[in-house]
């Protein structure tokens, strides 16, 4: 924790800076050296190498009130321990005789004691980082403890499999349980509350990727529900997942071509505003699953009508309702989002490009467009989450996607097939999420990114 | 985009108003809540009303109710899983949200924050799908799992809310002698209330929407109805349910807007 304390005030705060670079700092800003002190509780600062990083701290605030937030940790590691604690008394994960057979659950105490070891591994450690407390080291812990706690259910799901195959015939499978997730909720916590991912985190993921990679090369997760559904739908699997992406991306785009222009003419046009906005509106009340189900008679009686249409795919099922449902339900982002973005640009900065004679082409293009761009792609993203999510429902009306899975394993009752899709689902929506993170740190002009953001 | 990359919900299904409330305005605004609050009672309650409506738009089809549900069952249901789920997550948001803003809590912002930005980046019929793999079929699942999910907004809102509550007024709460309760009561409460109320009424329309999605899980709401409308192809049937879901969203808006408004 770096500050720089004047008169038992907080004077300078920085976030994970170390010494080397805060003096590097000071000399770079050509002030007076700042002082890079760490301070602990019950000490006086002191000034020293190199620490893990520090809370924004408001400035003017007193050193009784930061020694409070010192105990932060600790009181984050109570959280942790306890949603440890709670994950021991839920069955850790659930075996079936086939797939939709009834569930016979496992917990803690039917575990042999090697695996229960390794799972009480994690949460010791973070006990111990609470207790300790110190600097590097106990970073380090948290490190290990995050990499261990993902390891540890992993090594119960590779243990338990062989036995449970053994036991309950050429069908068994089995499933990870309420305790397991609650399990991994705790290491969760344990990544949230690390300051910065370090380059210890990013060893640990990849040597828990290599583990699980091994043990399944070895066949360690031949029986586990998920696997097997996966192996069951073969190629069809790979075919949803790439439906479901062109569904997606189809809406998106239609919505992006019609949204961004409209979104320009409510901007222009206050006749507009007062006509698409209402619309919208009411557009957003209705559930998405229902939106879908509304273009079932229109549209199998326009195609009734114009039987062109139905060579395009035009009718009241199947994968073209799907679509222009979800590109009218992700309209409402992106116009909401784009109209803000172009709306909320500083009026000082037009009138200053129009006083360099910029026509009003001009305008737009060097001054409006690049400023409102990030919040633009804001709405995209935003709106491509929720269709990606959406698109789950296009099965309902007879499109394909990985919604079929989700369905089909309802229908079945069977838990497995309906986490697999999900999960892909989830897969589909972080990375969509993290490429728009992404693309709207990159695109942001230089005269909107403040520091730290 | 707030401090942590939170933004808090502000949209409204209605445009803006200016302040000051007139009678009109008063007056104007019990005429709509009546008209919403008929329409709907008259169509929940009256087969032969859906019936006349549902012909109108869609000739074609035949089938114009549920065959094992009336439509009253249904949103009796869907009331209560909305209503249900949004005021367990507005005590919880609020609750949470004053800890968490408070100087012994204050630590555990950011996390809540940071997994606030987080749980929003799964879309809401993820989460309710998912409460099948992870708690099992019926309606506490769907209960939980709309509760977990509209528990962010709110809570999110509050922090906000308490965020923005102005160091001066806090000052002087404390220089006026006042406890800790009286100062968190009198002085931040109402200052931070707008925010939290939209973060609510956000809450209930998410709710409302996804209480529909529900249905695939076993909670039985009007989402039986529109689900069982596509899987027949009949888009009365969807409609007979959106229309229930849309009135019920109009409602509430309006109520929420009267008490925000203070009419």
């Amino acid at each position: 924790m770096y500050i720089r304390i004047y008169n038992q005030k907080v004077v300078k705060t920085t976030r994970s800076v170390d010494i080397g670079r805060c003096r590097h700092m000071s000399e770079e800003l050509d002030s007076p050296p700042l002082t890079c002190y760490l301070h602990r509780i019950g000490e006086t600062p002191v000034e020293t190498e190199r620490t893990e990083q520090a809370f924004a701290l408001p400035m003017g605030e007193h050193v009784g009130q930061f020694e409070s937030r010192l105990n932060f940790h600790r009181k984050l590691a109570a959280i942790v321990l306890l949603v440890f604690a709670v994950s021991f008394f839920f069955p850790f994960f659930f075996a079936r005789e086939n797939r939709i057979s009834a569930e016979i659950p496992g917990g803690i105490a039917e575990l042999a004691l090697l695996p229960t070891l390794l799972l009480l591994l994690p949460p010791t450690m973070i006990l111990l980082y609470a207790l300790i407390r110190n600097s590097r080291r106990s970073e380090w812990l948290l490190s290990f403890a995050g990499t261990l706690g993902l390891l540890a259910p992993l090594a119960v799901l590779a243990y338990v499999g062989p036995r449970v195959v053994s036991t309950l015939g050429p069908f068994a499978r089995y499933s990870p349980g309420s305790g397991m997730y609650l399990y991994l909720t705790a290491v969760a916590i344990v990544y949230l509350m690390k300051a910065r991912i370090r380059i210890g985190d990013y060893i640990g993921l990849a040597v828990a990727l290599a583990v699980v990679l091994a043990l399944g090369h070895q066949g360690s997760f031949n029986r586990l529900g998920i696997l097997l559904e996966a192996r069951n739908f073969g190629t069809r699997l790979s075919r949803e997942i790439l439906a479901h992406i062109r569904i997606t991306g189809i809406s998106i785009g239609i919505s992006v071509l019609v949204g961004i222009p409209l979104a320009l003419v409510t901007f222009q046009s206050r006749r507009m505003r007062k006509l698409v906005f209402p619309l919208l509106n009411v557009l957003q009340t209705i559930p998405g699953i229902a939106l879908f189900g509304l273009l079932i008679a229109p549209l199998a009686a326009l195609s009734q009508a114009f039987p062109q249409l139905r060579e395009w795919g035009i009718k009241g099922i199947g994968n073209t309702p799907a679509i222009i449902a979800l590109s009218m339900y992700a309209l409402y982002p992106i116009i909401r989002y784009s109209f803000t973005a172009i709306s909320s640009i500083d009026a000082s900065v037009v009138l200053a490009a129009q006083g360099m004679g910029m026509s009003s082409g001009q305008v737009w293009r060097i001054v409006r467009f690049p400023l409102a761009t990030p919040g633009i792609l804001h709405g995209i993203r935003v709106a491509l989450v929720q269709t990606i999510g959406n698109a789950t429902l296009a099965k309902l009306i007879g499109g394909d996607g990985l919604g079929v899975l989700v369905f089909e394993g309802l229908g079945q009752a069977s838990v497995d097939m309906v986490l697999l899709g999900m999960l892909l689902i989830i897969a589909l929506t972080v990375a969509a999420d993290r490429i728009f993170q992404i693309l709207i740190t990159v695109l942001t002009p230089v005269s909107l990114r403040r520091e730290g953001a | 985009m707030g401090r942590y990359g939170l933004k808090p919900s502000r949209q409204s299904a209605f445009p803006e108003k200016p302040l000051g409330s007139t009678r009109r305005d008063s007056a104007r605004s019990w005429i709509v809540l009546v008209l919403i609050a008929t329409a709907l009672v008259l169509y929940i309650s009256s087969e032969q009303v859906q019936r006349t409506i549902l012909s109108l738009i869609f000739p074609s089809e035949t089938q114009f109710t549920h065959t094992r549900k009336t439509i009253l069952q249904m949103t009796t249901a869907h009331i209560s899983l909305t209503l249900g789920a949004t005021l367990l997550s507005a005590v919880v948001g609020i609750v949470v949200g004053i800890a968490v803003t408070r100087k012994a809590g204050k630590d555990f912002q950011q996390l809540v924050l940071r997994l606030n930005s987080f749980i929003q980046t799964f879309p809401p019929s993820a989460v309710i799908i998912l409460a099948f793999p992870v708690l099992g079929f019926g309606w506490k699942p769907a209960l939980l799992a709309l509760f977990l999910y509209s528990l962010f907004p709110i809570l999110g809102n509050t922090v906000v809310g308490f965020q923005s509550v102005s160091p001066a007024v806090i000052d002087s709460a404390k220089g006026m002698g006042m406890t800790w309760f009286q100062q968190l009561w009198i002085a931040e409460f109402p200052q931070a209330l707008p925010m939290i109320f939209t973060g609510i009424r956000h809450s209930y329309i998410l709710n409302l929407g996804t209480a529909a999605i529900a249905a695939v899980i076993g909670g039985e709401g009007l989402g039986t109805i529109i689900i069982s409308g596509l899987t027949l192809r009949n888009s009365a049937l969807v409609l007979s349910g959106t229309i229930v879901i849309s009135l019920l969203a109009f409602l509430g808006e309006q109520l929420f807007h009267m008490v925000s408004s203070g009419r």
